[in-house]
């Protein structure tokens, strides 16, 4: 990825050495609430970097400080190397900027939409027409934007996002509202910029989203970082699980203070991510059933999925 | 980069302006309706002026009222709840030209209407060419600046596109009722009478009669005195500096005020 840093952006400001954006300790404060609570992370160069969490966990919070909307309550935040509120000015030609919806005015075409935006950048790597082909518009380009559907919308707002080329490009809610093909063919676009470079920073609550695209993720809840880094390692933390049919009238062993948790029939422990304490906890689960002459019927062992990791963490008091 | 980004927000507003019913009717129709309604006035004397001069000159700020102020509070609320002014300040728009470039527009259109105006006086009304061009014309200029962040300001207290005619409405009566624009204030007691001229439009209707008749407007009672070129300059030089006064007030209330996004955001 690093090499690519080379290629001549919009900017001819020269890449920045170190993290593309760095975030320590954000506390964010509106009035009484606190909608973030000291989340710290750091993108690299060219990455991707996925926040998830559900609605209200401090997403766009987040990415709205990280676009200069904001002053943080708290905490220091930089984005190539600047701060994204005082050096607005700089920063802009560098970033690229997808807001969670709206922002159009009604009364004009696609085309002169894209045309305007383009207009006022400095440098113009892309036609209007290109910029409309990308994502895919181009039959609406004399269509009043009052007329788009939400997923066009979408796509019509990761045009203008990306029509400088920018270093960072963040997305906020970048799919929602597009139906399943639309949305593939906006993955392919972001993959396409990831690829090319870009360093970005995307929010989302499709898990699939994430899964096809981060390179790292932080899941967000109630304003703090539950779990971070790359898919594998987060779910791997969360370690492996095993279900199996159990009656209620069995009492089921505690397992290194492991107890387990029981739905409908079936009882579940959550057995950790070192694999040697798994397989330990494993033999002693099932000597206890031979000990008690019982068979486990439908039993599972399995790793967790990120969707079982975002479930435990959303449902966390 | 300034200056191209100021005009690029003009042209687009402009291009809008023109799509948009209200927007039309606003700041193009009603201001032609304000100077045309003045045809129809009986004849007669007030002031020691030709009524409907006296209206047609009172009438030339209320269409800088309606053109810049009016209708800028309405587009600065609607763009502020449709999030564009916050994908426009996301972008490489720096926020003056982003308001400045709203602001050019209504001045380009203030302008031409007063040229319509007074065409229509002269040729109507049988009245004179303004006695002083540039005076009228920097008044015009002056005025509709210092609508801009009076504008940005009640939008800023403005929930929805619709409010902003029950927000604007007050403004207008007492600006309207202050300014003599349509009725003199000579019969009224003292303190009214100052602070009334101490109001953002008094010294516009002032300035524009100054310029247009060649007579101070702010010596004394009717009959006013006639003044020269050089003399209407001096006697307009305390209501310019009120409109630029009025200005600088209207920039410290859009910093309380003005929201760049939704209220209930």
């Amino acid at each position: 990825m690093t090499e690519q840093q080379t290629l001549p952006r919009s900017s001819g400001e020269p890449a920045t050495a170190g993290p593309a954006i760095t975030v320590r300790d954000l506390h964010q404060r509106y009035g009484d609430f606190e909608a973030v609570r000291g989340i710290s992370f750091e993108v690299q160069p060219g990455e991707l970097f996925a926040l998830l969490g559900t609605n209200g966990a401090g997403k766009t919070t987040t990415i709205e400080v990280l676009e200069g909307f904001r002053t943080p309550s708290g905490g220091s935040v930089r984005v190539l190397g600047l701060d994204p509120h005082a050096d607005r000015a700089r920063l802009r030609p560098r970033t690229g900027i997808m807001l969670q919806d709206g922002g159009f005015i009604g009364d004009l075409t696609v085309a002169e939409t894209v045309h305007f935006w383009r207009d006022v950048l400095p440098h113009r790597p892309q036609t209007v027409d290109q910029a409309l082909a990308r994502v895919d518009l181009t039959d609406k380009a004399k269509v009043p934007v009052r007329q788009l559907s939400g997923g066009q919308k979408r796509r019509l707002d990761l045009a203008l996002a990306t029509l400088a080329r920018p270093e960072v490009l963040f997305l906020d809610e970048p799919t929602t509202g597009m139906d399943p093909e639309a949305r593939r063919t906006t993955w392919s676009t972001i993959q396409e910029l990831v690829d090319d470079g870009t360093t970005v920073v995307l929010t989302t609550h499709y898990l699939e989203e994430a899964e096809r695209l981060a390179d790292r993720i932080a899941i967000m809840h109630a304003g703090r970082i539950s779990a971070t880094g790359t898919i594998a390692s987060v779910v791997a933390e969360r370690g492996s699980r095993v279900r199996f049919v159990a009656s209620r009238d069995v009492t089921l062993p505690v397992l290194d203070g492991i107890s387990a948790t029981t739905g409908e029939d079936l009882a579940e422990y959550h057995l950790g991510g070192d694999p040697a304490a798994v397989q330990d906890r494993l033999r002693r689960l099932l000597h206890w059933a031979d000990n008690n002459r019982l068979v486990l019927d439908r039993f599972e062992v399995r790793s967790a999925s990120l969707e079982d990791v975002f479930l435990e963490i959303a449902h966390a008091a | 980069m300034l200056l191209e980004h100021t005009l690029k927000v003009a042209r687009l507003d402009f291009m809008v302006l023109l799509r948009n019913r209200t927007a039309f009717f606003t700041t193009i129709a009603f201001p032609l309706l304000l100077g045309g309604m003045t045809l129809g006035l009986e004849d007669g004397l007030v002031e020691g002026t030709p009524v409907g001069l006296y209206m047609l000159t009172g009438m030339l700020a209320l269409v800088g009222f309606f053109v810049t102020f009016a209708y800028l509070t309405s587009l600065f609320t609607v763009r502020r709840e449709d999030l564009v002014l916050k994908r426009m300040r996301g972008s490489l728009l720096s926020e003056v030209a982003i308001l400045g470039g709203s602001g050019l527009t209504c001045t380009v259109i203030y302008v031409v209407q007063v040229a319509v105006v007074v065409t229509i006086g002269v040729v109507g009304l049988g009245g004179s060419i303004p006695r002083n061009v540039p005076l009228l014309l920097l008044t015009v200029v002056l005025t509709s600046v210092m609508f801009v962040p009076l504008a940005a300001a009640l939008s800023g207290i403005t929930r929805t596109g619709e409010s902003a005619q029950i927000t604007v409405l007050p403004v207008l009566l007492v600006l309207a009722g202050t300014s003599q624009a349509a009725f003199p204030l000579g019969n009224m007691p003292e303190v009214v009478q100052r602070l009334s001229a101490a109001m953002p439009l008094s010294p516009v209707v002032d300035v524009i009669r100054i310029a247009y008749f060649g007579r101070d407007f702010t010596d004394g009672t009717a009959p006013y005195p006639a003044v020269g070129l050089a003399e209407s300059w001096s006697a307009a030089a305390p209501g310019l500096l009120l409109i630029l006064g009025w200005t600088v007030a209207g920039v410290l209330f859009a910093r309380q005020y003005f929201r760049w996004e939704p209220r209930n955001a």
